[in-house]
């Protein structure tokens, strides 16, 4: 241990002087020092047991001892009695086990005792330490077997870059899995090449590093930014360089010191295309050739500008035909590249802290020109891993992707209005897809195997259907159940489970036609801003007002007709209003403001609706006294709706009714959004609609003898 | 057990007979399975029954026919049956009132005329749909209560229920059994027919008809197959404690708007929607929807605009358990079989050889 023992009881007694006075403790160190890993900035964690019946409290005291900072946390024998007791029972469902709880039952029974040392002893043998490594290895290998199953979906759904890092997280579990059916049940990852060292195992410790660093990298070469290096071959340092040619099996230089260095180099660094050289092409002296299947060594750039001094690895390594040149990597660069969202970031902590076994990673040595990472090169990385959790005892992950399948979610429904599908998660998130993601989306049969999903997705003719598989599943709009696993829930390292992915919610304005949601662009999966039974009531409330409006305007006809002046006014300003609860139900406004007000709330509206609000505060002001105005109002109203209708796109409400067509057309839409609303126990206003939408199967014509004036 | 039983069986053959047949030899009866043409008996698993330890003896009859047509052999058998099983009948919609009669009246006059013989205990299979087009609750002793019947089929039922009363009245001992809709076994949804309901649902969940006449709260009685050949099977071998009773073999209660939001649960599938019958017209339809609608979903307009409950106290008491519960888990079964056969779910593309690459993969 880093510190001595009589460092740590001085300590203890300085801590113990800052307490109350009274309790009869027994004490133990526990963590990371007690593990016998630590460095000087590491916390000293006390744990006083307390041989009593009461639940004492979680919270740690803290305390500024020497420099150092001090945890104290308490627990009585009870409280240890039930966490032991709950890790049992735990034991049989993995996924079920809390990491909190193993982590404290973990520290205390591998705590150093300090005081009291037979109730310390009394209470580790509450729970052997055998029957806790086996837990705790069966609780590492679920969580392997998860991450590693979602990482061979991925890479079956063309997900690269996530399919890297999930494999990464699976690799690293399987490793802890190992590990702590040998007494390494230490939780936290960031010790573990300390652990790996201490196992006594250097063949699976210096194979679990050469997987981990031989991971294909995102597509961070082309991150922006990144230092420019011209043409010329990289300076790489001598022992740095001689890892990186190393093919397959080499283990990483121990020693290779890393400086810091910027994210490796951008495209513009390549050399120029005269040099590109294919990989058959004879490997330099002193690099391995590597054959198409090797996970593809990072250190190695596929094509090299000239021979250098030095042994630089040039062409032999790349795995890819059709690699593009690679950027020419930064020396030494400690390039756990900085990752996209979607790789995992606990996992870049082992190689950051862990100066024993840094790795020359050049990202971008294998990458394909959009900058990810060659597929195969993932699939084969992701093979090497599962042989590895294979090797280590890990079952229930083989390369067998037909073992997933793609399985329904509890509460999300499929509703299309016209040619536009939306589907509803949990009955209140609303998504709304594009054509081709609809297309892709309404080609699912659930309870089948991915495989078989994704080659009915590609039937659809929609290109890449992959990643719009991947996005449904991320949203939770399906699951993937393995084969006699269970749904496939994975979790990085010590992190709950992500759940499904709310995204930003969509900023289209107007959101709404009668049609459906607006949507920005074929792929879009575009969440509404608006809960479910909102969006149901708006939309119909949209379809509504169009009824009323065209109505309307035909009893304006039919008043001025009959020189009915009064009854021509209200029914035009009848006509206004329902143009307005249009605008602002396709805006998602909804409830809607009461007909005084509409007008007004128009402020709630981009900017650029503010004429209209001019024009309908004009004309809810005219009268008609005569033929002339009333046809002046009739002419301006009909100007005033097409006004609205081109602010809420053409399609919003329907060029006319004059044909029992487009008539139709509008009820069928009507019954669409109805049907919808229903489902979500909308406020909807159906006893309204009820009547005209039920009477008037043909035409509006009738609704003028039926018309009464509120 | 009790002493084994012969049993003459009417339409065999057939989804609910085949049921019957095998259960009555599976409990040692013999069965003399009337049969119009050689047909193989299939279960509604899909596989050959295979009759025992009972005996199974094929008559070749046809019901149409006075005697139903037997040789005088197999006339002589069937005299001595302790049992008729009256499942044949045609149940398909949308034919002409002359072939319901035919086989529906009056083979039900023949099979009655056989039974009255020998004053043999009879079991008839009805329809519950006898109740025709009203709304609320229809009991198991209600038959002719001026109702509208919903179709030539139903009318055709009801006449041949009415003529099964008759003899009843005659002193002939007459159990009669009337089935809602029949769909699939209740554990798996397997069924051996694609018939009735299940066009209409390939029709709508193809979006090859999108809007359909009818109301949310309509309601539709789906029985499991297994459940009507167990009441029937049951109905015949307890003939003294069944008696003259009418059993309604009734199962799940789904309402229209149940199969809507069931239909929402699958991504492959259209939902139709509903609109009232006074606003629907099938004229108004597009030119590529009108003919499905014409030639499946009409013929079943009707049960789309009933909101008819089954009160089934007889039938549930006889048999010794209540209607299942669970309406929605059990018509996800019956999808999830569909898609499993390939009946429901996406046409299979056809892609013209050009668009598919070497490697198999497809291009829009």
């Amino acid at each position: 241990m880093i510190l001595t023992e009589d460092q740590l009881q001085d300590l203890l007694d300085k801590a113990l002087a800052a307490l109350p006075y009274g309790t009869e403790w027994a004490v133990a160190l526990e963590g990371s020092l007690a593990e016998g890993f630590g460095n000087p900035s590491s916390d000293i964690d006390f744990l006083f047991l307390g041989r009593c019946e009461d639940d004492l409290p979680t919270m740690p005291s803290l305390l500024f001892v020497d420099g150092r900072r001090v945890e104290i946390r308490t627990r009585s024998v009870r409280q240890i009695a039930d966490q032991f007791r709950a890790v049992e029972e735990g034991a049989e469902r993995p996924g079920r086990l809390s990491e909190d709880l193993l982590n404290r039952c973990q520290r205390l029974l591998h705590s150093h005792p300090l005081r009291g040392h037979a109730l310390v002893e009394e209470v580790k043998a509450m729970l052997p330490a055998e029957r806790f490594g086996r837990i705790t290895a069966d609780w590492w290998a679920h969580r392997a077997r998860q991450s590693l199953r979602q990482a061979i979906a991925l890479v079956c759904l063309d997900e690269s870059d996530e399919a890297v890092g999930w494999t990464r997280a699976g690799l690293l579990q399987t490793v802890k899995s190992w590990a702590a059916a040998r007494g390494e049940t230490y939780l936290e990852p960031k010790w573990l090449s300390l652990q790996l060292d201490r196992a006594g195992h250097p063949d699976v410790r210096d194979r679990y590093w050469q997987l981990d660093t031989t991971a294909p990298a995102p597509g961070a070469a082309f991150a922006p930014g990144a230092a420019a290096v011209s043409g010329s071959v990289p300076a790489l340092g001598g022992a740095s360089a001689s890892d990186a040619a190393a093919g397959p099996g080499s283990v990483p230089a121990s020693g290779a010191a890393p400086a810091p260095s910027p994210t490796p180099v951008p495209d513009t660094a390549a050399p120029e295309p005269g040099t590109v050289t294919a990989p058959s092409a004879s490997p330099p002296p002193g690099a391995a050739p590597a054959p198409r299947s090797v996970p593809a060594s990072r250190g190695v750039p596929a094509v090299a500008a000239a021979p250098a001094p030095g042994g630089v690895p040039a062409a032999g390594a790349a795995a890819e035909p059709d690699a593009v040149p690679a950027p020419v990597p930064a020396p030494a660069s400690n390039a756990v590249a900085p990752a996209p969202a979607a790789v995992p970031a606990p996992v870049a902590a082992p190689a950051s802290s862990a100066p024993a076994s840094d790795a020359v990673l050049a990202p971008g040595a294998v990458t394909d020109p959009s900058g990810t990472p060659a597929p195969d090169a993932v699939r084969d990385h992701l093979t090497a891993c599962l042989g590895f959790a294979a090797d280590l005892g890990i079952a229930g992950v083989p390369w067998r992707p037909e073992r997933l399948i793609v399985e329904r979610v509890a509460g999300v429904t499929t509703w299309q209005t016209g040619e536009r599908v939306h589907v509803i998660r949990c009955r209140r998130d609303v998504f709304v897809l594009g054509d081709d993601a609809g297309a892709v989306w309404r080609s699912l049969v659930l309870g089948r195997p991915l495989p078989r999903v994704l080659a009915q997705a590609k039937d659809t003719g929609v290109a890449d259907p992959g990643p719009l598989l991947a996005a449904f599943l991320r949203h939770g709009l399906i699951r993937l159940a393995w084969k006699g696993g269970g749904t496939v829930i994975p979790s990085l390292p010590l992190s709950a489970p992500p759940g499904p992915l709310t995204p930003p919610p969509s900023t289209a304005q107007p959101l709404l036609s009668v049609h459906g949601a607006a949507v920005s662009g074929p792929r879009a999966i575009d969440l509404m801003p608006l809960p479910a039974d909102r969006f149901a009531a708006a939309a119909m409330a949209l379809v509504w007002s169009n009824v009323v409006v065209e109505n309307a305007v035909e009893d304006v006809t039919g008043a001025l007709r009959r020189g009915q002046w009064r009854v021509a006014e209200l029914t035009a300003r009848r006509a206004v209003h329902a143009a307005l609860r249009g605008l602002l139900s396709a805006h998602g406004v909804h409830p809607l403001p009461a007909d005084p007000g509409l007008v007004r709330r128009l402020d709630l509206l981009p900017p650029a609706i503010r004429p209209i609000g001019a024009r309908a505060g004009d004309l809810l002001g005219r009268g008609v006294g005569s033929a002339e105005q009333g046809d002046t109002l009739l002419a301006a109203l009909r100007a005033f709706i097409g006004q609205v209708r081109g602010a809420v796109g053409a399609d919003s409400f329907p060029l006319s009714f004059d044909s029992a067509h487009t008539w139709r057309a509008t009820l069928q839409l009507g019954y669409d959004w109805l049907r919808i609303g229903a489902h979500l126990d909308a406020q909807l206003p159906i006893e309204e609609a009820r009547d005209l939408l039920a009477g008037h199967g043909t035409a509006p014509r009738p609704a003028l003898e039926r018309h009464q004036d509120p | 057990m009790s002493d084994p039983m012969t049993v003459l069986v009417t339409g065999a053959g057939g989804f609910v007979g085949a049921e019957v047949t095998a259960r009555l030899t599976a409990a040692g009866h013999t069965v003399l399975a009337l049969l119009h043409h050689n047909t193989e008996l299939v279960r509604n698993n899909g596989r050959k029954l295979t009759p025992g330890p009972g005996t199974l003896t094929r008559i070749t009859g046809d019901i149409t026919r006075p005697g139903l047509g037997m040789t005088d052999d197999d006339r002589r058998l069937a005299a001595i049956a302790d049992r008729i099983v009256h499942c044949a009948a045609v149940t398909d919609f949308g034919l002409p009132d002359e072939h319901y009669d035919r086989l529906n009246v009056e083979g039900t006059r023949h099979v009655l005329d056989l039974a009255l013989a020998v004053r043999t205990p009879l079991v008839h299979l009805s329809t519950a749909y006898v109740c025709g087009e009203r709304d609320g609750t229809a009991r198991e002793d209600e038959l002719d209560v001026g109702q509208r019947p919903g179709s030539g089929y139903e009318k055709s039922k009801l006449a041949a229920e009415t003529l099964a009363r008759t003899a009843a009245a005659d002193g002939l001992p007459v159990t009669v059994v009337r089935p809602s809709i029949v769909t699939g076994a209740g554990r798996t949804g397997r069924v051996r027919d694609f018939k009735t309901i299940y066009p209409v649902l390939r029709v709508l969940t193809r979006g090859l008809v999108r809007t359909v006449p009818g109301h949310y709260d309509a309601v539709l009685d789906l029985v499991p197959v297994d459940r009507v050949a167990d009441l029937v099977t049951e109905a015949t071998l307890r003939a003294r404690v069944a008696g003259c009773r009418t059993l309604h073999a009734v199962g799940y209660e789904l309402t229209l708007r149940d199969f809507s939001d069931v239909l929402a649960e699958y991504p492959c599938f259209q939902v139709p929607r509903f609109v009232p019958p006074s606003a629907f017209s099938a004229q108004a339809l597009p030119d590529g929807e009108r003919p499905y609608y014409n030639r499946v979903i009409s013929l079943y307009d009707t049960y789309f605009r009933r909101r008819v409950h089954f009160d089934d106290t007889r039938a549930a008491a006889f048999i010794g358990r209540p209607a299942p519960t669970g309406a929605r888990p059990y018509l996800r079964r019956l999808l999830d079989h569909c898609l499993a056969t390939g009946y429901l779910g996406p046409a299979p593309r056809r892609l013209p050889a050009a668009a598919v690459r070497p490697d198999g993969s497809t291009h829009r």
